[in-house]
């Protein structure tokens, strides 16, 4: 195409459409004359000044899709654009994406106590989340300093304005020859139309999402700018963590340490784990550290727990989230029952003992039991 | 012990009976629940689970609180209230610990979790 463009070739253009001199040779001459017969349907094959034009490509398609088809001298192209008209590439992404927004507002004031007692109107006033996160979370110096400059439009402002005021060219070439050199200079400004056009939308988005963000305080906004860059946090034993690639999400609660009893009433104590479902599937709560538990099948990281029926709904919502979390918890520490021994393992070991988990090193040995296994010494 | 030992035992176990008693419902394994505050001797040799239904018999709530209840209740259909792991049948000062406001003002404190029961395994 490179080739086509630094030519004195002549092309024709025709309703939108560019038509490319057509190697006439004997093979060809059949298959011309066999289109050339056929009345009433749209040629591709076309004869001007006694010279064959085969049909090749739409003229938009081809700006549309200049930046897959010759990437590197697009980008060149748009460095030039932007040189041009003195404009700096802004980051246009958001600064959550909808899947972190929720876990941070809907799911997070779930597990986090946000407000502490106060005989004057039982509960003081409720802190936002945002507040929760920014004293709990130690967010780096250089996150601030981000979200002054985030926060700073003119610069954008300004930009907007000059590409505003340019004038716009989408006119087509007009029917008829053109060589390869002047379709490439209108093809060029085309493209320098359309970058201009879809920088002046990103703009327009990015200065959206900064109005969205005016009341907010300097320091929240730091905090979600170091919770989108580094894609977790946990606070009060609650945690996310992205997942990468794409845009899902581990949400996790601990539970502290616990204790379960076996058959005979012996304790045993359990110690904190994660427990966590995948915004991919939050009907599957997992227990992320390295762990053992009669729900679990063996002895390592990132488990599924055994469940009977869990009452999350499989979609990603606030809700599943929170009900796959609660029903894992509730499992692990309060699902098992000892008579039964309703698990992958049980805690004691039976006459039929298999030796698959061992749960002994968990055991609460009573002082008297110590004794006398010490005397057995 | 040494006498002055029990006799700061005894000084703290009296401190304590003087002291206001906060029950709190939660939902699961949520951060914050259905709240009642009781004056000091107004609960004593009251069981907890008396002092949870009363809470969970409230009327007049906002609409947050409403939102809660309404979640304790879903927990609580083949579920149970336990504190600290346990059942509720023994008085509410078994369970309380002491605990201070902003204000640095004490309370005895009883957190309550509705359960649902969670069956794993198979």
């Amino acid at each position: 195409m490179q080739r086509l463009f630094d030519s004195s070739q002549q092309i024709l253009i025709r309703s939108h459409d560019v038509y490319l001199p057509l190697v006439y040779d004997p093979h060809i001459k059949e298959e011309v004359q066999g289109c050339e017969s056929v009345p009433g349907e749209s040629k591709s094959i076309v004869r001007f000044a006694g010279v064959y034009f085969i049909k090749s490509f739409d003229i938009f398609s081809l700006v549309r899709n200049y930046r897959s088809l010759a990437p590197r001298d697009y980008e060149r192209l748009k460095r030039e654009v932007f040189e041009k008209y003195r404009l700096t590439p802004h980051a246009h992404d958001a600064l959550l994406d909808e899947k972190l927004k929720i876990l941070l507002f809907r799911v997070m004031p779930h597990f986090i106590r946000s407000s502490k007692i106060s005989f004057a109107g039982r509960r003081a006033k409720k802190e936002g989340v945002l507040d929760t996160i920014g004293e709990r979370l130690h967010v780096p110096e250089r996150y601030y300093r981000q979200a002054q400059d985030f926060m700073d439009t003119r610069q954008m402002l300004r930009s907007l304005k000059k590409i505003e005021g340019k004038k716009r060219f989408l006119q087509p070439p007009g029917d008829g020859m053109i060589s390869g050199r002047d379709f490439r200079q209108w093809l060029y400004r085309a493209l320098s139309d359309r970058i201009l056009a879809e920088q002046a939308g990103g703009l327009k988005r990015a200065l959206s999402m900064r109005s969205q963000f005016q009341e907010v305080k300097a320091k929240h906004l730091a905090a979600l700018m170091y919770i989108t860059d580094t894609g977790k946090l946990e606070i009060d034993g609650f945690g996310i963590i992205r997942q990468e690639p794409g845009k899902e999400y581990l949400v996790y609660k601990r539970t502290g340490e616990y204790v379960l009893k076996d058959y005979y009433a012996r304790s045993y104590r359990f110690p904190d784990c994660r427990v966590a479902v995948s915004t991919y599937v939050p009907n599957r709560p997992m227990v992320l550290d390295k762990y053992k538990h009669p729900f679990l099948n063996g002895f390592h990281a990132r488990q599924e727990i055994c469940l009977k029926d869990c009452t999350s709904p499989g979609e990603f919502s606030a809700e599943a989230i929170i009900r796959g979390i609660e029903d894992g918890i509730a499992a692990l520490l309060y699902g098992y029952d000892p008579r039964q021994r309703n698990g992958y393992h049980s805690l004691d070991r039976t006459w039929v003992h298999l030796p698959t988990i061992d749960f002994e090193d968990y055991r609460i040995r009573e002082k008297t039991e110590a004794f006398h296994e010490k005397r057995a010494d | 012990m040494t006498d002055m030992a029990i006799e700061k035992a005894l000084q703290v176990e009296e401190e304590e009976k003087l002291l206001p008693l906060v029950v709190e419902i939660m939902p699961g394994h949520a951060a914050e629940g259905l709240i009642d505050i009781y004056e000091p001797g107004s609960y004593t040799a009251k069981s907890l689970r008396k002092l949870c239904d009363k809470t969970l018999n409230r009327k007049n709530l906002s609409i947050e609180e409403r939102l809660i209840a309404e979640e304790i209740k879903r927990q609580l259909e083949g579920g149970r209230l336990l504190c600290r792991g346990r059942d509720t049948d023994g008085t509410a000062v078994e369970y309380a610990v002491v605990e201070e406001t902003e204000a640095g003002e004490k309370y005895l404190y009883v957190p309550v979790r509705a359960i649902k029961p969670q069956e794993g395994g198979y």
